[in-house]
């Protein structure tokens, strides 16, 4: 049967995570179908909610939502991004809750943005949220309603706030470590924005993927932080990634718009409770997007 | 000068969405006696209740606009351009509504899509007071819950509370604006046209019909007085504190002793059964904050209170 489905099944993560189900098992759900797949796919814009019913059948044997899809979208100005967010993640998830009649767990990918700025590190989840831009607000408000409504069906939920997820070659994303592994492999220089002190513990695609699995498996109720074990700051992250490559290029500062601060997520709870266990250090991340770089054909060529 | 007016007031437009109801009516009474130039929005101009007086006067503007139809937005928004204090007061029309998924679009798109949509066409606005609800807060074991309790509402309601709190704490951190969030308890008094224990209680004891309470009636729960939010939230008008305050009276009563009250403000005859449910649902909000800060006050006892809602009933 298949009765495990994942939202934002073509996105970075959802792509790979569909893999390590049983195809029997799984059914995808995004608003476009990236590529082929050997099992169920809805092609849908979520915020349309009377679509859904035309996958009534497949909807109604699903009884495992892992919720991915979201707009990565973040402004902190309401006025031109506050209703998108509202529609693409609060709206979406209400319509797909009140098409899935049979579910028993939800896992869902949050953010640590929904915190804001730490009071102090390690943030645990007991910590204050305050949101500071609109994709962190959506979340939260989204973990806060799918909260309600688990308890409401008395379903099991479990909420992942992800700290920054590195390690996909792809060239929608944005983030520090891709972008200065690119710009090193170029023989350019990365460009740090701030002082490049900051702290964060990152997490690799691959622990991550692994804490959706164990969520899953698991079956408890709550937020966690879902973070790496290493918290390097930029400066080491371009050293590290210097040293793979055996190159020494140094970085090029600009300012930072935002007040910069280190984010720490103490992962404790989810150890404990999840037997959440990341296994990759960021040494070995770093080596190991490299090598994803390479395989496609990256590095000395350009 | 106006007689009477107030210089806090003197040079405030302000907007009052859900100027109708029961905390908008006594409000923009209050707003047009201290000299204050008033909008209210409404979903119906023939549904203006006890502030019809003031617009036929001409001292209130009224306009028709449903907050969740983006279409009447355009109709309204060259209207509002001058205004430059916002209150926020609309929510009645979801607390009314069971609290079901079916009915959490609704919510989302009043509470939190509705202020979004507001704030798009008062680009002038320099103060907000948000009328929040303690249903943010949810399920919690304290005896006392204070501004930096952990938020997990049990409603989509206060979901929908929770997050118009956090797109308005972002917008105004963004623009500069001063905040006011007022995390209302149970408010109650003459004009409480919702669905809330006393006007039920109140209605049954007068038909003398049976009162259910669940939790043998000794849930708790702080109810705050109409005429001690007006004033509260007139002072925070006057103050612009920035911040996040409960609303209660502090004090947390037994359901048992407000049926009680009510059945002997009532005469009534109806009996109190017990329906055997445990939900144990009790709240008690910690008020420290808006006392020091807001100069709120609790002046009306229970029994005082009830009497002059019960009064109201007979009336309405």
């Amino acid at each position: 049967m298949n009765n495990i489905l994942v939202t934002g099944a073509s996105g970075q993560i959802g792509k790979i995570l569909v893999k390590k189900f049983n195809k029997n098992k799984i059914v995808g759900l995004d608003i476009i179908q990236s590529e082929k797949a050997n099992f169920p796919f809805i092609e849908i814009d979520l915020k349309n909610g009377k679509k859904l019913k035309r996958w009534k059948k497949i909807l109604e044997e699903v009884n495992i939502l892992i919720h991915l899809a979201s707009t990565v979208n973040s402004s902190q100005d309401i006025i031109k991004d506050g209703i998108n967010s509202i529609d693409l993640n609060i709206h979406a998830t209400l319509n797909l809750l009140q098409n899935l009649p049979n579910l028993k767990q939800i896992s869902f990918a949050s953010s640590y943005m929904v915190y804001g700025t730490p009071k102090k590190n390690p943030v645990l989840e007991s910590h204050f949220t305050n949101p500071e831009n609109t994709y962190a607000a959506s979340k939260l408000l989204t973990e806060k309603i799918l909260r309600v409504y688990s308890e409401k069906m008395k379903i099991n939920f479990t909420i992942l706030r992800f700290m920054g997820i590195y390690g996909i070659v792809s060239p929608y994303i944005k983030q520090a470590i891709p972008s200065f592994i690119e710009k090193i492999m170029k023989n350019e220089n990365p460009v740090i924005f701030g002082s490049g002190k900051v702290k964060r513990n990152h997490i690799y695609i691959d622990d991550a993927i692994d804490a959706i699995i164990t969520s899953i498996k698991n079956k408890k109720n709550g937020e966690y932080n879902i973070g790496g074990f290493d918290s390097p700051t930029n400066l080491e992250i371009i050293k590290i990634i210097n040293k793979s490559l055996d190159m020494k290029i140094k970085p090029n500062f600009k300012n930072s718009e935002n007040k910069e601060h280190s984010f720490i997520a103490n992962i404790e709870k989810a150890r404990s409770i999840l037997q959440f266990n990341p296994k990759i250090s960021i040494e070995q991340g770093i080596d190991k997007t490299i090598q994803k770089y390479n395989d496609r054909g990256y590095g000395q060529k350009f | 000068m106006i007689e009477g007016m107030d210089k806090n007031f003197k040079n405030k437009i302000i907007l009052v969405t859900g100027g109708t109801g029961q905390v908008g009516s006594f409000l923009v009474e209050k707003l047009c006696k201290k000299g204050a130039k008033v909008f209210v929005i409404g979903r119906d101009k023939n549904n203006l209740k006890e502030i019809e007086y003031l617009v036929k006067l001409k001292k209130v503007i009224f306009l028709e606009c449903d907050l969740t139809n983006i279409k009447d937005f355009t109709k309204i928004s060259n209207s509002l351009k001058k205004v430059n204090f916002l209150i926020y007061l609309s929510s009645e029309l979801n607390k009314m509504k069971s609290d079901i998924i079916a009915n959490a679009n609704d919510a989302i798109d009043l509470n939190v899509k509705g202020v979004i949509h507001l704030l798009k066409i008062t680009p002038n606005i320099k103060g907000i007071i948000y009328a929040s609800s303690t249903s943010v807060y949810g399920k919690t074991n304290k005896n006392s819950i204070n501004e930096k309790n952990i938020t997990n509402p049990i409603s989509f309601y206060g979901c929908s509370k929770l997050g118009a709190e956090k797109y308005l704490d972002i917008y105004c951190k963004y623009n500069s604006i001063l905040l006011t969030i007022l995390r209302y308890s149970t408010i109650y008094g003459p004009r409480n046209r919702t669905n809330q224990i006393i006007p039920i209680l109140i209605k049954k004891a007068l038909k003398n019909e049976t009162i259910t309470l669940s939790d043998k009636g000794k849930t708790k729960r702080d109810f705050v007085y109409i005429d001690d939010v007006i004033d509260v939230t007139m002072n925070s008008i006057n103050n612009y504190q920035n911040g996040i305050f409960n609303i209660g009276s502090g004090k947390g009563i037994t359901m048992y002793k407000i049926a009680k009250t009510i059945l002997k403000l009532t005469n009534s005859k109806s009996e109190i059964i017990f329906d055997g449910v445990s939900n144990k649902l009790n709240f008690v909000a910690n008020i420290e904050k808006a006392k020091k800060n807001l100069n709120l006050r609790c002046k009306t006892n229970i029994d005082k209170g009830i009497l002059n809602e019960i009064k109201w009933h007979k009336l309405n």
